[in-house]
């Protein structure tokens, strides 16, 4: 049991992959990065059911030649079942069911947040739990403590917006294209993060949860005055812009930073792992390298080619289950979003 | 039934909630509301007073559907939580299940629906929030029911 074939279709990516031990990847392929041009004649449409169906078995397909692998070789169907968008799942479920029955191979259903929150052990030599885990993309703001890979129990989430969404309603306001997150990161590289002091919400001393609404109606009325919607970012200069995404991203990066240390103090774990979108965000990695290094914590952050939508991490996650004896039979269905996932 | 829009002033985000809740007191499932409103208005806030008024009991589980573009919770009846922020044309609402969810006897709500107004049921009740201070909104029901008048006087 070491080589497993993964498959993502929760959201926006159709991702194949095949990967050894939960760690060797020999493939990982997602749609939107992969020429299907040639193959399809036209451009790969986005956010549709249809869309993952016409791609997904000749990305199986393709997965399977670059890992120089045959059914022969694979050892277990891992497959996204939640949570997501219910007929994106369906297609994935559906196609590895299909795949497991006529091949013979075990069938896991893996938790797609779940496997953000344990990505970063694709990257270390010795599986890092006990740890908390902080899934931070543009769906997800949610906090975890991992015992072991079919040990995880949630600790906080947003109640509103997530902390890669808020990245991407800011470049919004300011103009700065879509997706935002990159060019924000960027712009705030070269600001002042003193320069605005923007809300942070924290709720009370115990609460693991997030809030990032506020935040992000505080920079439209920085930049536009206070109630007002339109007017203001012509007044601003390229300084201000980049002092305005300095400080929005210190705001982002002081809660997120804040809340896994408490985490960590209040589950008495001394390691933690990040993983999804904004895990990449330079500003959150300096600055929670800086205080974990500081309170002795160890710190694992997922390389970026695992942080977004991919099938390798659900390919590691499924090898995890599989080795600690979870494997779904032919009743596993698909999950629709549910914020507590 | 009135055909008189309703307009109601909101001061605060608890404001906003105790409004949804009024709304979602007076939905029997089978709706489909359209939310209207630029960045920053509450959109996100009303659906989790509708939400709360619906019987779902945590409203911390709604957040916003923008990148997952559908949440899901359970109250007396499905609430069905979209976000077209991401949506280029009506055709990819029509993709993620709309059709279906309307048809599920719950309630569905759409946040950015005038971006897919071509996609939404004629049936659509219309809400649409205005930013008129930092925190005052003035809340818009295009067709505010009896049930919904009644609770929101109350």
């Amino acid at each position: 049991m070491r080589t497993i074939l993964g498959i993502e279709t929760s959201c926006d990516e159709t991702s194949v992959a095949v990967v050894d031990e939960g760690r060797t990847v020999r493939a990982n392929l997602i749609a939107t990065q992969f020429d299907l041009h040639a193959k399809f004649g036209g451009v790969v449409p986005e956010i549709a059911s249809r869309a993952h169906l016409e791609v997904l078995d000749p990305l199986i397909e393709e997965a399977l030649h670059v890992a120089g692998a045959s059914a022969d070789d694979i050892d277990g169907i891992a497959v996204t079942s939640q949570p997501g968008l219910i007929g994106a799942l369906l297609i994935g479920v559906t196609a590895a069911k299909a795949l497991a029955w006529a091949w013979n191979k075990p069938l896991i259903g893996v938790n797609h947040i779940h496997a953000h929150a344990t990505s970063a052990a694709m990257a270390v030599d010795v599986a890092p739990w006990p740890a908390v885990a902080l899934v931070v993309s543009g769906g997800h703001t949610s906090l975890y403590h991992v015992r072991d890979f079919d040990s995880i129990t949630p600790l906080g989430a947003t109640v509103d917006d997530a902390a890669g969404e808020a990245f991407d309603k800011v470049a919004s306001i300011l103009k700065l294209g879509y997706p935002g997150g990159p060019v924000v990161d960027r712009l705030a590289a070269t600001g002042n993060p003193l320069a605005t002091r923007f809300p942070r919400t924290m709720f009370d001393a115990n609460s693991l949860d997030f809030s990032f609404s506020g935040l992000k109606t505080a920079v439209l009325y920085h930049v536009h005055g206070a109630g007002r919607t339109t007017g203001g970012l012509e007044r601003l200069n390229e300084q201000s812009i980049a002092d305005i995404c300095a400080s929005f991203s210190a705001a982002v990066v002081d809660v997120l930073v804040e809340k896994t240390l408490r985490a960590v103090q209040r589950e008495g774990v001394r390691t933690v792992v990040v993983g999804g979108g904004v895990a990449a965000n330079s500003m959150l990695r300096i600055r929670l390298a800086g205080r974990c290094a500081r309170d002795s914590v160890a710190l694992h952050v997922t390389p970026p080619v695992y942080c977004t939508d991919n099938a390798a991490m659900i390919a590691a996650l499924g090898y995890h289950l599989l080795q600690r004896g979870h494997s779904n039979d032919w009743t596993l269905s698909a999950v629709a979003t549910t914020s507590q996932s | 039934m009135t055909n008189e829009p309703l307009t109601i002033e909101s001061h605060s985000v608890e404001d906003t909630l105790r409004i949804g809740r009024a709304i979602g007191n007076a939905l029997v499932g089978g709706e489909v509301i359209g939310l209207m409103g630029e960045l920053g208005a509450g959109k996100t806030h009303l659906v989790k007073g509708i939400a709360s008024g619906l019987g779902v009991n945590d409203d911390r589980i709604v957040n916003s559907p923008t990148f997952v573009l559908v949440n899901e919770y359970a109250g007396r009846v499905p609430v069905y939580h979209l976000d077209a922020y991401r949506l280029s044309d009506a055709g990819q609402l029509a993709a993620l299940g709309f059709d279906e969810m309307c048809d599920a006897g719950g309630v569905v709500i759409v946040e950015w629906a005038d971006r897919v107004k071509e996609a939404m049921p004629e049936s659509t009740q219309w809400i649409t929030l205005v930013s008129c201070g930092e925190s005052d909104r003035r809340i818009t029901i295009n067709v505010a029911t009896e049930a919904m008048r009644k609770n929101l006087s109350a």
